[in-house]
């Protein structure tokens, strides 16, 4: 059985290709848009096809393609293409596949992240309306990308949407290894980490994937990990692992301290581009961007670096801190009802998080170590 | 690496009048030549020019294709510019050597941390007796690849030959190159296997004859970026890309050392090596450390890693 991966380079869809591979009777087949997180799934023997952004829509899945597993999203700009073109391209992409293989089963992954807004105690369910603030992006655009899946023709028993919380383990950036960079770089600050959530390890995701190759079932399916735990718990056991710096609580306002920090992000920011902006270098890249932009955008550009305040003192970030966690998001609870995943899978075991410490310790020492191997 | 890199160096730092941009891939090409639409004094071409006369030559393709454009380019030049490795193995780059030496061509590899004060200086250090006897050396370079590629050269052994190895691997053993004359293989580790590519590895050396060294490569790790030297009397740290050396003496002294005669500050950047790299070698005309016979060396002791290298165990 042949498994078409998109995304496949990144945490999860890695994660899922490495059960694949141990798979004799799956076949992965990786469509890759950039190489550049190519590192880890070239130490496999699994066939990948690197296919530009921009060539994606044309690009035709192999005709033996049983499922397609998407990890893949709309973000920043890519190849040239907006979020919205990205989103036009991958749709595009899906659809002509799906045309060409009528026995094509599709699965899609998201996070849970987008699907806003959540509220203390409440759980999220799968019926819940997808409400992103407009003011984040990310969010909304993530939102858009999958209601543009499901108007799709004839898609609703070919489409399986997976909507997992917080997800960690091993070569996971922003709940795993930005975590234990922070702690390993000293103390991390914070306000209030009281927010509740459900952090589902990377693997017991990939083992669902896994399940649903010969059983698959469509529709859409939070996934959430067995315990509820604070931010500060979930936090505070990574500060375990990493052993050095621990959680410190800001003596200020979090807000008063965020402003200070913008403001000191802003004036380096300032005061980089101010730097740059002479480099003769710089200025043959960046011509023919800023060519492309509205006149309203380089006016507002130009008297943001002329006329900046260069009285105004950067930031000095406390050279001992590991990062700070700050911000309002982790006050919240972000929830999400389990009744729909228990229901239809009654058996299937999610791991808790004290359960992974021996892994994720090593992981700790192969990623941010000079240990050695042999 | 070409565009982004050397291009705006060429029509800075070199002063070209006339750059043509060899593109085979059509689509890249389009790219391109709507990207320099307004800039006369850069082409895009599909195929390589028949007659034409070039001051020099910049190849910056996979290192699959390196050997290949310079024979395609062997008449049409006297200076050839190329990236690293030099070749795809140790056969390529004798053949280099061989011809290049023949046509009188001088030959430049991008071997951008030769421009670092800091290891001649260790030489120094090493053959002066300075710290006493090189005990050991520890080098540990590694880091979560992001460089912005626009194919999968570093990813596939046939265009690239393998993977941190042919990576990073010529930078690396050319810092070693730069305090020993010669290097040998005793083992090799790597992660990876078959037609894939490894991500990992280690090599176990043994540099002029008597000191053992240990190199430690990753491009999903992020390593220390050091290369350590145990002397009898003291323990020299240096960064793979800095012109500091952190000393710290048995007798518990520590204090930092300078090369002299360096053109930019003790930690330079990316860019500011290459800067460097220009300055001191392609504007020069001077291609010492930086030409073929180096780096046939650094693909022979390569060419031998994974002719013996074991399966890495342990890690992710």
């Amino acid at each position: 059985m042949k498994i078409a991966v998109l995304g496949g380079t990144g945490f999860m869809g890695y994660d899922f290709i490495r059960l694949l591979i141990a798979r004799s009777d799956l076949t992965p087949l990786v469509y890759c848009t950039s190489p550049t997180n190519l590192s880890n799934l070239a130490r496999h023997e699994v066939e990948v096809k690197f296919t530009p952004y921009s060539q994606l829509a044309t690009q035709r899945l192999e005709a033996d393609v049983s499922m397609l597993v998407n990890f893949a999203h709309p973000f920043s700009v890519r190849d040239g293409l907006s979020p919205s073109q990205q989103i036009d391209t991958l749709v595009k992409f899906f659809r002509k596949s799906l045309k060409d293989n009528l026995d094509l089963k599709m699965i899609h992954i998201s996070t849970m992240s987008v699907y806003e807004p959540f509220g203390d105690s409440l759980y999220f369910s799968e019926n819940s309306p997808l409400k992103p603030p407009k003011s984040d992006a990310y969010a909304s655009n993530k939102c858009k990308f999958e209601q543009a899946l499901r108007m799709l023709p004839g898609i609703a028993e070919r489409l399986l949407i997976l909507r997992p919380t917080v997800v960690y383990g091993p070569f996971g950036r922003v709940w795993t290894d930005n975590l234990l960079s922070a702690f390993f770089s000293g103390d991390v600050a914070y306000w209030d980490l009281s927010g509740r959530i459900q952090p589902i390890f990377v693997q017991d995701i990939s083992h669902f994937l896994l399940s649903q190759m010969n059983g698959f079932c469509p529709g859409i399916l939070n996934l959430g990990g067995p315990e509820v735990l604070t931010w500060y718990d979930f936090l505070d056991f990574f500060a375990g692992i990493a052993g050095k710096g621990t959680l410190r609580r800001l003596e200020q306002e979090p807000e008063q301290e965020q402003e200070k920090r913008r403001k000191g992000y802003a004036s380096n920011f300032v005061e980089l581009l101010n730097v740059i902006i002479h480099e003769r270098s710089f200025r043959n890249l960046v011509r023919p961007v800023t060519k492309l932009l509205p006149p309203s955008w380089k006016c507002t550009l130009k008297s943001h670096i002329d006329g900046f305040d260069k009285d105004k003192t950067a930031f000095q970030a406390d050279s001992r801190s590991g990062g700070t966690y700050c911000k309002a998001f982790f006050s919240r609870d972000r929830l999400v009802s389990m009744d729909s995943f228990s229901k239809r899978y009654p058996c299937f075991v999610f791991t808790k998080l004290s359960s992974k410490r021996d892994i994720l310790s090593d992981y700790f020492y192969y990623r941010f170590s000079d240990k050695m191997y042999r | 690496m070409a565009i982004n890199h050397h291009l705006p160096r060429f029509l800075s730092l070199l002063g070209s009048e006339h750059i043509s941009i060899l593109e085979i891939d059509s689509f890249r090409r389009a790219e391109l030549a709507s990207r320099f639409l307004e800039n006369d004094k850069i082409e895009i071409v599909g195929k390589t020019p028949d007659t034409e006369r070039f001051d020099l030559v910049l190849i910056a393709t996979p290192p699959k294709f390196h050997y290949k454009y310079y024979c395609e380019f062997e008449d049409s030049t006297d200076h050839f510019f190329i990236e690293k490795p030099m070749t795809l193995n140790a056969d390529q780059a004798t053949s280099l050597e061989t011809s290049s030496k023949q046509n009188g061509q001088k030959v430049f590899v991008n071997l951008v941390r030769r421009t670092l004060g800091s290891y001649r200086l260790i030489r120094q250090l090493h053959n002066e007796n300075y710290f006493g006897k090189l005990k050991r050396v520890i080098v540990n370079e590694g880091g979560v690849f992001n460089w912005k590629a626009v194919s999968l050269g570093s990813f596939s052994r046939d265009l690239n030959g393998g993977g941190v190895l042919m990576d990073t691997g010529p930078h690396t053993l050319d810092l070693l190159f730069q305090v020993f004359e010669n290097i040998s293989l005793e083992s090799a580790y790597m992660d990876g296997s078959g037609k894939a590519i490894e991500a990992n590895c280690t090599l176990d050396l043994i540099a002029d004859e008597s000191v053992p060294v240990t190199v430690n490569l990753s491009r999903n790790r992020y390593l220390s970026n050091t290369v350590v030297f145990e002397f009898a009397r003291a323990t020299c740290t240096v960064g793979v890309r800095d012109n500091a050396i952190e000393v710290v003496s048995t007798n518990g002294v520590e204090y930092t050392m300078y090369p002299s005669g360096i053109r930019y500050c003790e930690s330079p950047t990316f860019a500011q090596l290459i800067d460097a790299f220009y300055h001191s070698f392609l504007v020069s005309g001077d291609n010492s450390g930086v030409g073929p016979s180096e780096s046939l060396k650094v693909l022979k002791l390569i060419d031998s890693a994974y002719d013996c290298a074991k399966s890495m165990k342990g890690g992710f």
